[in-house]
Formats: structure tokens, C-alpha cells, sequence
């Protein structure tokens, strides 16, 4: 009876049959053997080992942030088939809305006289469906916030998020004249409420005007 | 960690390119990916968070081809553990090599066997640590992986010993690990 080799090791995963006093062997520690597995790579025992060794681990305090900042960078866009039918879900639902319902101009409009900007939000909720955030009323902290805009002139606006008074640009976009949904280079653009609490401020910023919607996410 | 019951329906949800699904799946397993980047000494913090991002990507980039909801775990480490190595030996030949290391993610695990299932496999990491000897290996896995607070590099730095002494040990504590659970792994087949 030997230790683990490579060629060994491979009769041995292929049928421990193969090598039944090896696999006896294997039942107590062996500093070779145990050696020679750790510079063996077997994906789905390697994953297995490390899923049993991490199965406690804890968030370090302080990681929020640093975990944020790297979602935003790996967040997948939407897939373009959720995309068109998320984009045609909101034209049914908030084109009646905004499109059939009395102009009110002085709600939810802010700035100058040039450009008068509208922000609206609903919901799109887990089991996809649309639900208009009403003021003042809460939302669970899941699904996606998505918004449509009225802007009586193209213009670009800056897309803000407020948070406990703290404030975070997300980037620009370019909105047209008319009223239409929130998106940027042809994808809806979203705030995933999954995680969010308490007061979250959206606000479409223009040179001379703005427009913001207030949602209050809890339970 | 959030509910892993819903963990089936989150990751249909990811496979059709739903963000909440892959903001769920970040949040509930950053914490085990950042924590096994961490015990490779040699990684800083920006190279952990690197790895971090490599990874997450990779995997929500093939999640739809994932058949098996209680391998989404095992798989993911598993392609974190290549990209940490890969990320140690960038480091570590950066001024012998100017070409790019790579090592292939593993494709989504079909079948995990019962006895390999997380819940089975963390008591044996408790089961090991149990029947070592006092000493340095005994604590350092302790501290690493049952308290779970220090990173590798914390804990050469506490005890005075070098990065790649505790990096050595964790490594050494986890092929025992590996080695029960190749053996659950034969068990498994053998009964086939």
C-alpha cells in the first residue's frame, strides 16, 4: 500500500475499487497523501471543502461600503427580453397614468422657466407586477423601483439618490421632450429595493430645473 | 446570510438576468468569497476586493447553466479559489512575466453527493480541528475559520510570524478537510 500519486489518485476517483487499500487508507490522516490533495485541483471537492470551512463566515464590520461599490461595478445590466418586456409593462400601465390623467404643474415640478421636468416611480415587484408609488405611502424593500419622467424640452440631467442626507450621483442622462421611461442607452434604468430602508430620495437634476420622487421603503 | 430556502427560486430568477436576483446572491455570499481571498496572505485588501469582483462576475455570467441549486456554493468557491491562486501567482511573477495566468472556471457542478452537502460537510471541519494537537495549526485554523474576525494576514501579524507561515497552515488544515471529504466523495461512489 502506497500514498496518493497522480496515477493513483486517478484509478482511485474513477471507481474506489480500483484502489481499495488506498481508500482504507484514506480513512486517517497522512501527512503525504493530504500533501499531494493540496496541490491536486478537483473542482467540485475543492468547493465542497471551501463551502464546509466558510459555512461560518461573517461579514467584517465596516465591509458595506466596499461591498456597494463593487456591486455597482459587477451589477449585470438587465437582459434585453426583461428589458422590452419590462419597457412595454410600464407603457400600459403609466402611460394611462400620466398620459390620460389632468396636468397638475405644480406637483413634483421644481426650477426655472425653461425646462419643466415630472418624476414619477412605481414598483415592479418579485412576482412582476407594476404598482404606482403613491406619496407618503410605504414599499416593501423588494422588487425595483423604476420611473418615468415628463420633460417639456430634451435636456440632460444629472440622476441623484439621496440617502440619510447623503447624496450619490449615479450619472447623466439624457432625457427627451415628451414623457417617457427613465433609461440609459436603451436599458430601463432601476433602483433594486432589495436592501434599501427608510427614506430614499430620486432626483432628475437639469441645469435649470429638477424633479424628485420620495420613497419611504419599509416593511 | 439571508434565507437560504429561497435560494432555488433566486437563482431561476438570476439565470433570467433579473438584478435583484444577482444583488440576493452577492450580498448572501460576498462575505464567504472575501473571507476565503482572505486567507491567502499575500492578497491586500484591494487585491481581495479584485478577486472579489472577478468572481462574481464570472459566475453570474453562467448561472443559467447551473443545474443544481446546492451546488451554486461549492461552484462559486470553487471558481474564487482560482481566481485567488491565479491572483497569487500574477503577484508573485509580475516581475517574471509580463503574460497573463489563467486558470479555467470550472463549469456549474451537476450532482454534489448527500454526504458533501454544506450542512453535512461543516461538521467535519469542527471534527478535524477537534483532533489536532495543540499547537499552532489547532489555533491558527480556530482563528481563521471557526472565530472567523482576522484575515491571514491580521493573524501573522498578531502572532509575529510571517504571512506565508499562517497562509501554510490554513492550507495544511484545509487538506485534511480535503481528505474527508475525498473520502465521502469514494464512499458515494463505491455504493454505486
Amino acid at each position: 500500500m502506497g500514498h496518493l500519486t497522480k496515477e493513483t489518485y486517478a484509478r482511485l476517483l474513477e471507481s474506489p475499487k480500483n484502489e481499495p487499500e488506498l481508500y482504507e487508507h484514506l480513512k486517517t490522516g497522512c501527512d503525504v497523501c493530504e500533501a499531494f490533495l493540496a496541490e491536486q485541483p478537483h473542482a467540485l471537492l475543492d468547493g465542497v471543502t471551501d463551502a464546509a470551512l466558510l459555512s461560518g463566515a461573517v461579514a467584517k464590520a465596516g465591509d458595506e461600503g466596499r461591498a456597494a461599490a463593487t456591486y455597482e461595478r459587477i451589477r449585470p445590466a438587465p437582459s434585453r427580453r426583461w428589458v422590452l418586456a419590462l419597457a412595454a409593462m410600464v407603457l400600459v400601465v403609466l402611460g394611462a397614468a400620466l398620459l390620460l390623467r389632468p396636468r397638475d404643474d405644480t406637483q413634483g415640478l421644481k426650477g426655472g422657466p425653461h425646462v419643466t421636468l415630472e418624476l414619477q416611480a412605481l414598483v415592479k415587484g418579485t412576482d412582476d407586477s407594476l404598482t404606482r408609488v403613491d406619496p407618503g405611502k410605504a414599499v416593501a424593500p423588494a422588487g425595483t423601483l423604476l420611473f418615468r419622467y415628463h420633460a417639456s424640452d430634451s435636456v440632460e440631467a444629472t440622476l441623484v439618490i439621496v440617502r440619510d442626507g447623503k447624496r450619490q450621483e449615479i450619472g447623466t442622462v439624457a432625457l427627451e421632450s415628451g414623457t417617457h421611461d427613465l433609461s440609459s442607452e436603451g436599458s430601463l434604468l432601476g433602483l433594486p429595493l432589495f436592501g434599501e430602508h427608510g427614506r430614499v430620495l430620486v432626483r432628475l437634476e437639469a441645469v435649470d430645473s429638477a424633479a424628485e420622487v420620495e420613497v419611504n421603503v419599509g416593511p | 446570510m439571508e434565507d437560504m430556502q429561497e435560494l432555488p427560486r433566486i437563482l431561476k430568477r438570476a439565470a433570467s438576468g433579473d438584478e435583484t436576483a444577482f444583488r440576493w446572491l452577492y450580498r448572501s455570499y460576498r462575505r464567504g468569497v472575501v473571507r476565503l481571498c482572505a486567507g491567502f496572505a499575500v492578497l491586500d485588501a484591494d487585491e481581495v476586493e479584485d478577486v472579489v469582483q472577478e468572481t462574481f462576475v464570472r459566475a453570474f455570467r453562467r448561472v443559467a447553466q447551473l443545474k443544481e441549486t446546492s451546488a451554486f456554493e461549492p461552484w462559486l468557491y470553487a471558481i474564487a479559489r482560482n481566481r485567488a491562486i491565479t491572483a497569487v501567482e500574477r503577484k508573485a511573477n509580475a516581475a517574471k512575466l509580463k503574460g497573463e495566468l489563467q486558470r479555467e472556471d470550472p463549469a456549474p457542478f451537476e450532482l454534489v453527493p448527500e454526504s458533501l452537502k454544506i450542512e453535512a460537510a461543516s461538521e467535519v471541519v469542527r471534527e478535524v480541528i477537534a483532533s489536532l494537537p495543540d499547537g499552532a495549526e489547532k489555533e491558527t485554523a480556530r482563528q481563521f475559520y471557526i472565530e472567523g474576525n482576522l484575515t491571514a494576514r491580521e493573524i501573522a501579524e498578531k502572532e509575529g510570524v510571517g504571512k506565508s507561515a499562517v497562509t501554510m497552515r490554513l492550507e495544511r488544515f484545509r487538506a485534511r478537510v480535503k481528505r474527508v471529504l475525498l473520502r465521502r466523495l469514494l464512499e458515494a461512489r463505491w455504493a454505486t
